[in-house]
């Protein structure tokens, strides 16, 4: 095969595989593979939001899911007090996570490396602390709210969700890739390979910076807003969750956190391995399941520090440059 | 004149890393910095480049001050600069390493005409069959190459050399003497640099700054300066003292 066959080959099966996957639900599957689908797309286009700053710029949060609570917040109260519809509303909760991640990230945004991971961390458990000691006619406390649920089916229901979640996660990967690819994306990547020499060939790694945390905040706001709606119950135990902070980061490193790809493919291996670990052992706790991600993650920490993606690639290149060697011998 | 200091100090806590210096740098010229380890040349260049701002003085890059500037807009204004310990970004392609000099350094085009820009570049320093290495993968006098390379791309009028022929056998050592005549030859770019070869001194500046103690020692043609009883003192020491 040759080069150029190739290449449309790489561009036409991810197209294929998201029109397969976007034509699925119209086969009525059980509705269980509905539901993994549209924890699936949010794992994946949550996990590629976190990449373009985590990943690109090197500069790991692990406060993410308070951009995604914000989301959900503002959502659910729009809805419960306006009645506005959250499929429009989830902008305004991108919105306000990505005001949120331009007044946190100046201050958090100077700190560096284990610095500014710590410095996340506390953010993601101070916001749902703030959240739930507001007057409780606002954010419901600790009772939570409560939204109306979409008056269809639940077969239709699910498969709106999935249908959404599936686009949102087309859209996060674009975004991710096109961000890699650009000018911005050489900038962040040159932040992360070293930060002051970046600044003397004249890369504002302030600015930089900035919006790549500000734009990742937005996509998950967009993402939490469209979750809370799925779940029609906020609280700030589900959408303000440190495992879901932590769990985006592990994806992208499993996939690979300097690539577009890594998030997609990391995302997918964990939430497959989390859907047979659960139909295979119903009882199966969920410390359990924990201990079985932290194991994954030591493994590739150990094994394959730079993600899968990077792992085959080298492994594919060794394999080649041998084959070279080999035609030359002959 | 293209590059001045005036009575710049620098302090690090009790440690006066650059005391009242003073000092100018005329458009084209090649002026060479060298003084003993510790007498603060590589806190001069950070000082310049605006790494560290300077506790007291003022820095002019073409009679703009600069003292408070941040590096970005430095590198931006026409200075590059080098660092004595390589610092490519060594998971990127020595192409990609250059293009970012050219995309965010000087301001203009696109990432195509960038790329275009870059293999223009690693030609110019003699790089260019190497541009999809991983910078990580380069040999030393390579790496060097590549962090003049990068500095050019950002489209400098002055450009600070830190140590660029140290680690160098003496036919890299030439070939570099022979890109710094070449950058400042063709290219019209004035050359700050710091060196400890002093063969190399003397071939290529034609004016040379000693330092001591963060303080100016003496100043003048490198032969001048390798007369100069106190530059002999301080920097050249016991080894030219007693042959």
């Amino acid at each position: 095969m040759n080069k150029k066959n190739l290449n449309i080959l790489k561009t036409a099966i991810p197209w294929a595989v998201i029109l397969l996957l976007f034509v699925f639900p119209f086969f009525k599957p059980d509705i269980f593979f509905l539901s993994v689908g549209v924890i699936l797309f949010m794992y994946i286009a949550l996990s590629s939001s976190w990449n373009i700053i985590g990943g690109y710029s090197g500069y790991m949060s692990f406060g993410h899911g308070a951009f995604f609570g914000i989301g959900a917040y503002t959502v659910a109260l729009l809805l419960i007090e306006f009645g506005y519809s959250p499929f429009i509303t989830c902008v305004l909760g991108g919105l306000l996570a990505a005001v949120f991640a331009l007044i946190v990230g100046y201050p958090v945004l100077r700190l560096k490396g284990p610095y500014f991971s710590l410095a996340t961390l506390c953010l993601g458990l101070a916001v749902p602390v703030v959240v739930i000691n507001m007057p409780n006619e606002l954010t419901g406390g600790a009772t939570g709210l409560f939204m109306p649920l979409l008056p269809v089916d639940i077969f239709v229901n699910r498969t709106i969700f999935y249908e959404i979640m599936l686009a949102l996660a087309v859209i996060a990967t674009l975004i991710s890739r096109w961000a890699l690819q650009s000018k911005f994306g050489l900038g962040l990547n040159a932040i992360r390979e070293n930060e002051s020499t970046a600044e003397t060939i004249g890369v504002d790694s302030t600015r930089l910076k900035i919006t790549a945390f500000v734009l990742s905040a937005f996509l998950v706001g967009v993402i939490g807003g469209i979750f809370a709606y799925y779940r029609t119950y906020v609280h700030t135990t589900t959408v303000f969750d440190v495992n879901l902070s932590i769990m985006i980061v592990v994806m992208a490193l499993l996939g690979g956190a300097a690539t577009w790809q890594g998030p997609v493919l990391g995302a997918t291996i964990l939430i497959i391995i989390d859907q047979i670990l659960i139909s295979a052992f119903p009882g199966l706790p969920a410390e359990l399941s924990r201990l079985i991600y932290g194991l994954i993650l030591v493994l590739v920490i150990m094994f394959m520090p730079k993600g899968i993606i990077h792992f085959v690639n080298v492994w594919l290149r060794s394999r080649a440059s041998a084959a070279g060697a080999e035609e030359v011998q002959k | 004149m293209m590059l001045e200091g005036r009575n710049v100090t620098k302090r690090f806590g009790g440690l006066l890393a650059l005391s009242d210096l003073s000092f100018q740098v005329e458009k084209n010229e090649i002026v060479g910095l060298i003084g003993p380890n510790g007498s603060g040349k590589t806190t001069l260049f950070n000082t310049i480049s605006g790494l560290y701002k300077p506790d007291a003085g003022r820095l002019f890059l073409k009679g703009v001050d600069i003292t408070r500037k941040k590096p970005f807009q430095i590198a931006r204004m026409g200075l590059g600069r080098t660092f004595q310990i390589v610092q490519p970004f060594e998971e990127m392609t020595v192409l990609e390493n250059v293009a970012i000099g050219d995309l965010y350094g000087s301001g203009e085009g696109s990432i195509m005409k960038s790329r275009d820009k870059a293999l223009e570049i690693l030609e110019f320093v003699g790089m260019k069959q190497k541009p999809s290495m991983l910078a990580a993968d380069l040999t030393l006098p390579d790496r060097k190459r590549l962090e003049v390379a990068r500095a050019l791309a950002t489209n400098p009028d002055i450009i600070l050399l830190d140590e660029v022929f140290a680690g160098l056998n003496e036919t890299e050592i030439n070939e570099s003497i022979a890109l710094i005549f070449k950058i400042r030859d063709n290219k019209g770019i004035t050359i700050f640099m710091v060196e400890h070869v002093l063969s190399a001194i003397m071939k290529t500046c034609s004016r040379v700054i000693v330092l001591d103690y963060g303080q100016k020692l003496a100043e003048g043609t490198p032969q001048e300066v390798s007369r100069n009883p106190r530059v002999i003192e301080a920097y050249l020491g016991g080894a030219v003292c007693s042959k």
